[in-house]
């Protein structure tokens, strides 16, 4: 854990030395890596992402401290862990395409390791490696393809070379080793369609591991999408960012909606990651097309609000992940529908869960608040625009963030009116027992940066707005943080948070005192009415599901959720009822018609193939002449 | 465009617009409840009633569910705080609202739905099933209005180019031809259905059901009690309040004051009063008209009001 | 004078009939759940003593055996006028 901490203070130091100085970090050496050398460069696009992956992995190795998972605590785990947080720290730095690879098979096996960490205690933790491993690796191999397609080209694996040589590339180079990066880093981001390792992953994976994922790793994600989009090639064809930006759309759209209606409060906490990639990923398509259209000025204010969703949405889903797992911890649950009454067990826990959860919420005074606004404001002044493609997708845009923000609402009234309010619906819930300092501790820092950074954004402000010049290669001097508010030039969208949050202190101030007038006596604490019952039990309560069944409802053609009702009679006779039990399952629909008929498929080929040999010398003479004149054909 | 109106100009505006709306909520909710006794052909109580109503309710006892934690009391604070910040940096009676410029019209959309989440998140702390069930609806219908009311915001904001909204009224003073274009008609109609569902009122939701299966609003609210209801009703009445001035300025600017001065303030509080008083008089006399909406028929009309939206979009566009 | 639809946002209870056995708890849970100052209207003989379920298995009770009644309307049934000029004076009108 010191050794985790220590990387991740010099990580911080290096990245905000960076940031400030805007004079990139450089390092080589040709040892680490024969015939390609290991380079690093950390400019001030990279220095962001490794300034978000070193708070994260700040806050996960303080977490470890209190945190009782077995699985963390084996040598494997004691090992890989701080493996791991250095990896997310170097990768933003890469600067050239073996670096990079190396660094990345590096960070996605260890990821992997650390998934599997808890597999002594529970089964599902295998299947869940097992996904994680195959789309991460085809991930990988899909990013390896892209990246040596452009050093091919290019003549050389330094990025400095591909990106002096990127404009001069044939047109589908440039389109087929874009696309291949979108695919490649889209399913490390946990963007739908290659979306499905998230919610298996997280709930199976120890909480400072699934926070590392979600708040550190995703991002790397998007890092690679801008560096090799914007950096690297300099901007391409309007159709590439429309691609992002519907990948975005969908994913903000069926992340959300997935959340919403999902009761394992991690699921949904995952589910919750790929809908803010998905906006992540409108912002910066938006970027792309403004900067493919002209309107460069936008183009920086897109891509700003894309980075400050990135830092935000690390901070806030790190508190999440981490509250969720002392939550865990505490209460031995994690299904929404067995939590309950946390306010009162967890004082410390509980309230640093709800302030993470409003930010997830996108609601004044957090910060999520700001980035979401920011998002808004730049999709809004590309209308009305001359351009097509942009007359499109703004309205479309906001229509994605409208309806994200909906339902992550609900989302969040979900997760912490059924998990944390009413009363405990489980003996676990009715037992629980805060958690060590350390672990709400740092779940609790990270919920403080939210409040701050919701009221004073313009102390990271102008970091980030470095970070998006650096990966654009240009910005004119739009200062995007006037005192102590945040708007666009001229004044045409001004936000004052700070002042908006002293209004609402202010304002709660005075409904308190105006509740105090006329007071008599103290608060009574009374039975809840519940029409004259006589007894009233937890059970009573709504659940999760039954919280969600309406939105389930209206989009159940998406969702499909399969019922099932298993009743069995009486034996005396059919009439008579001894007992009835009602399933219900909600699964993704991706992997329902893509992986699923996928996976069924590839084991079809499986077992055609192990049909093959089947003993015949004669067979395996002839599958040998076969591939001898095939290759004979292909070489000559 | 940022002029700068003198510290005191800019002080008294803000505290009569908060003030208006305090007041002149549940006086609207009163004179509605009047016209719609009086089109039922009952006598129906005076107009001033629900204030009579609210400081009754200051001076009753303060009653919490026993599975309640802190945050029963701290919703209904939020849901008041969020309304008051609301309608204190829209500009109602003057251009230059109290706030400054601090705030547009996607902040106080967020504004709101940050008092709607408080109040779900207050009913589920009771523990009770009405809670929960009031809670559940009211969010469902509420995240399906988000995409019609952004929508409706930005086919508001496109003409003028910004989303702030004293730009926008001040633009719309300026361009009087925009007012009656059909992206702003569109828009209306989009935002009066929005009104409806985020406010409560028929056919989305009946303010004065007392069966419990057919509440939304009011099933979140059965265990206030006292001065906790007397804060909820309140934050009610000026929601409605300001969502009808705000849907006034924004259709129907003139009367507002555009400089400082005495005078044009107590015509801008005129003005919005008797636009306000009439749009809530029309809306008092439809919900005489019409049924409530089964519950799930409610997502329709919120699709609706999205198309509307969305077509108001591209006609601005097409222009 | 309006009907509420939970007791917690009443000012009283207007209670007619004699109270069960079933119906005691509940009338009793009412009656806590009604914010203080709260006053408590009992409306016919069957409420107020028993009327002409006086005797009766069914019946655990008036009214003012379970919870503490501040008006009494008599009458069986009473006069609509009695009702309305009772309510009228405990409004304060």
């Amino acid at each position: 854990m010191a050794l985790t901490f220590v990387a991740c203070l010099l990580g911080f130091l290096v990245a905000a030395r960076v940031l400030s100085g805007g004079v990139p970090a450089t390092f080589h050496t040709a040892r680490l890596l024969p015939l390609l050398g290991f380079s690093l460069r950390l400019d001030r696009l990279g220095a962001l992402f490794v300034a978000v992956a070193a708070g994260v992995g700040a806050c996960a190795s303080v977490f470890r401290l209190g945190y009782r998972g077995h699985g963390l605590a084996s040598r494997t785990a004691s090992f890989v862990f701080p493996l791991f947080v250095t990896m997310l720290l170097l990768v933003p730095a890469a600067s050239s395409v073996g670096t990079f690879l190396f660094l990345w098979e590096l960070m996605a096996v260890s990821s992997l390791l650390l998934v599997l960490a808890d597999h002594r205690q529970r089964d599902e933790v295998q299947r869940a490696a097992q996904w994680y491993g195959v789309m991460t690796q085809f991930g990988a191999v899909v990013l390896l393809l892209s990246l040596v397609l452009l050093a091919t080209h290019a003549g050389g694996q330094s990025f400095a070379l591909i990106s002096a040589r990127g404009p001069h590339l044939a047109p589908w180079v440039r389109s087929v080793a874009f696309v291949l990066a979108v695919v490649g880093f889209g399913s490390k981001a946990g963007a739908v369609p290659l979306h499905v390792w998230l919610p298996r992953a997280h709930p199976e994976a120890p909480g400072p591991v699934s926070a590392l994922m979600s708040a550190a790793m995703v991002n790397l994600g998007v890092y690679g999408i801008v560096r090799v989009g914007d950096t690297i090639l300099g901007g391409g064809p309007p159709w590439w960012w429309l691609l992002v930006m519907a990948i975005g759309g969908l994913s903000a759209v069926f992340g959300s909606l997935h959340s919403s209606t999902s009761t394992d409060l991690k699921r949904l906490l995952a589910y919750s990651t790929t809908d803010n990639v998905g906006l992540i990923f409108l912002g910066v398509g938006a970027s792309g097309l403004f900067a493919s259209t002209g309107h460069h000025a936008l183009a920086v204010v897109a891509l700003v609000a894309a980075l400050l969703h990135v830092v935000f949405h690390s901070i806030f889903k790190c508190s999440l992940f981490l509250s969720a797992s002392s939550i865990q911890q505490a209460t031995g649950e994690r299904d929404l529908d067995q939590l309950g009454g946390l306010m009162t067990r967890l004082p410390r826990s509980g309230p640093v869960f709800v302030i993470a959860a409003l930010t997830l919420a996108a609601l004044p005074p957090m910060c999520g608040f700001v980035s979401e606004w920011l998002l808004l404001q730049s999709m809004l002044h590309g209308l009305p625009s001359a351009s097509v493609p942009l007359e499109v997708a703004m309205p479309l845009g906001v229509t994605v963030l409208a309806l994200a923000g909906g339902l992550t609402a609900a989302t969040v009234v979900k997760a912490v009116g059924v998990g944390l309010l009413g009363q405990p619906r489980s003996e676990g819930a009715a037992g629980s027992a805060e958690v060590p300092v350390t672990m709400w501790g740092a779940a609790g820092l990270m919920a403080l940066l939210c409040a701050v950074f919701g009221v004073a954004p313009f102390l990271v402000l102008p970091a980030v707005v470095g970070a998006a010049r650096s990966g654009l290669g240009y910005g004119a001097a739009h200062p995007l943080a006037q005192g102590w508010s945040i708007g666009l030039a001229g004044g045409h969208g001004l936000l004052a948070p700070g002042l908006l949050a002293a209004g609402l202190v202010v304002a709660a101030a005075g409904a308190a005192g105006l509740r105090r007038i006329g007071q008599r006596g103290t608060v009574r604490r009374a039975e809840a009415w519940g029409c004259g019952r006589q007894v009233q039990t937890a059970r009573m309560q709504y659940t999760a599901t039954s919280f969600a069944e309406p939105l389930v409802r209206v989009f159940d053609d998406v969702l499909a959720p399969a019922h099932d009702l298993d009743v069995s009679h009486s034996a005396e006779s059919h009439y008579y009822v001894e007992s009835a039990a009602f399933h219900t399952a909600l699964d993704d629909a991706f992997e329902r018609h893509g992986y699923r008929p996928l996976s069924e498929g590839l084991s079809w080929w499986g077992r055609l193939a192990r049909r093959m040999p089947n003993g015949s010398v004669h067979r395996y003479l002839g599958f040998g002449l076969v591939a001898l004149v095939v290759v004979l054909v292909v070489v000559a | 465009m940022t002029t700068h109106w003198p510290l005191s100009s800019v002080v008294a505006t803000g505290v009569l617009q908060v003030l208006g709306v305090a007041i002149g909520g549940p006086l609207l909710v009163g004179l509605m409840r009047k016209i719609r006794c009086r089109l039922e052909g009952r006598e129906g109580p005076p107009v001033h009633q629900p204030l009579l109503d609210l400081r009754k309710l200051l001076r009753k006892e303060r009653t919490k569910p026993e599975a309640a934690s802190w945050f029963f009391g701290l919703a209904p604070l939020v849901l008041l705080a969020s309304v008051t910040v609301a309608a204190a940096v829209s500009p109602l009676l003057a251009t230059y609202p109290a706030l400054g410029w601090s705030a547009d019209l996607f902040a106080v959309v967020f504004l709101l739905l940050l008092g709607s989440v408080f109040l779900a998140l207050g009913a589920l702390d009771t523990g009770t099933a009405f809670g929960g069930m009031g809670a559940s609806r009211a969010i469902t219908i509420g995240a399906l209005a988000e995409p019609a009311l952004l929508v409706a915001v930005l086919a508001l904001s496109i003409p003028s180019r910004s989303s702030n909204l004293p730009t926008i009224v001040s633009r719309s003073l300026e361009h009087p031809a925009w007012l009656a274009s059909p992206e702003r008609l569109l828009a209306v109609v989009a935002l009066v259905i929005v009104i409806v569902a985020e406010t409560g009122r028929l056919p989305v939701d009946n303010p004065s059901t007392h069966l419990e299966l057919t509440m939304i609003h009011e099933a979140m609210v059965l265990e206030y009690a006292g001065p906790d209801l007397a804060l909820v009703k309140l934050a009610e009445a000026m929601r409605l309040t300001f969502l009808l001035a705000l849907l006034a300025t924004l259709f129907t600017p003139w009367g507002i004051a555009a400089a400082p001065g005495p005078a044009r303030l107590a015509l801008g509080l005129a003005s919005i009063a008797g636009k306000v008083a009439v749009l809530g008089a029309a809306l008092a006399a439809a919900e005489v008209l019409v049924a409530k909406l089964r519950l799930f028929r409610v997502p329709e009309l919120m699709a609706g009001g999205f198309v509307l939206a969305a077509l108001a979009v591209i006609a601005g566009a097409v222009r | 004078m309006r009907l509420e639809a939970s007791p917690r946002h009443a000012d009283g209870l207007l209670v007619t009939g004699p109270v069960t056995h079933n119906m005691a708890v509940p009338l009793r849970k009412t009656y806590e759940a009604v914010p203080e100052p709260r006053v408590v209207i009992s409306v016919g003989d069957c409420a107020c003593d028993r009327g002409v379920f006086r005797g009766a298995y069914g019946v655990a009770g008036a009214v003012s055996d379970i919870v503490p009644v501040d008006v009494e309307i008599r009458g069986c049934p009473p006069d609509p006028e009695t009702i309305i000029s009772v309510l009228r004076r405990v409004a304060g009108r």
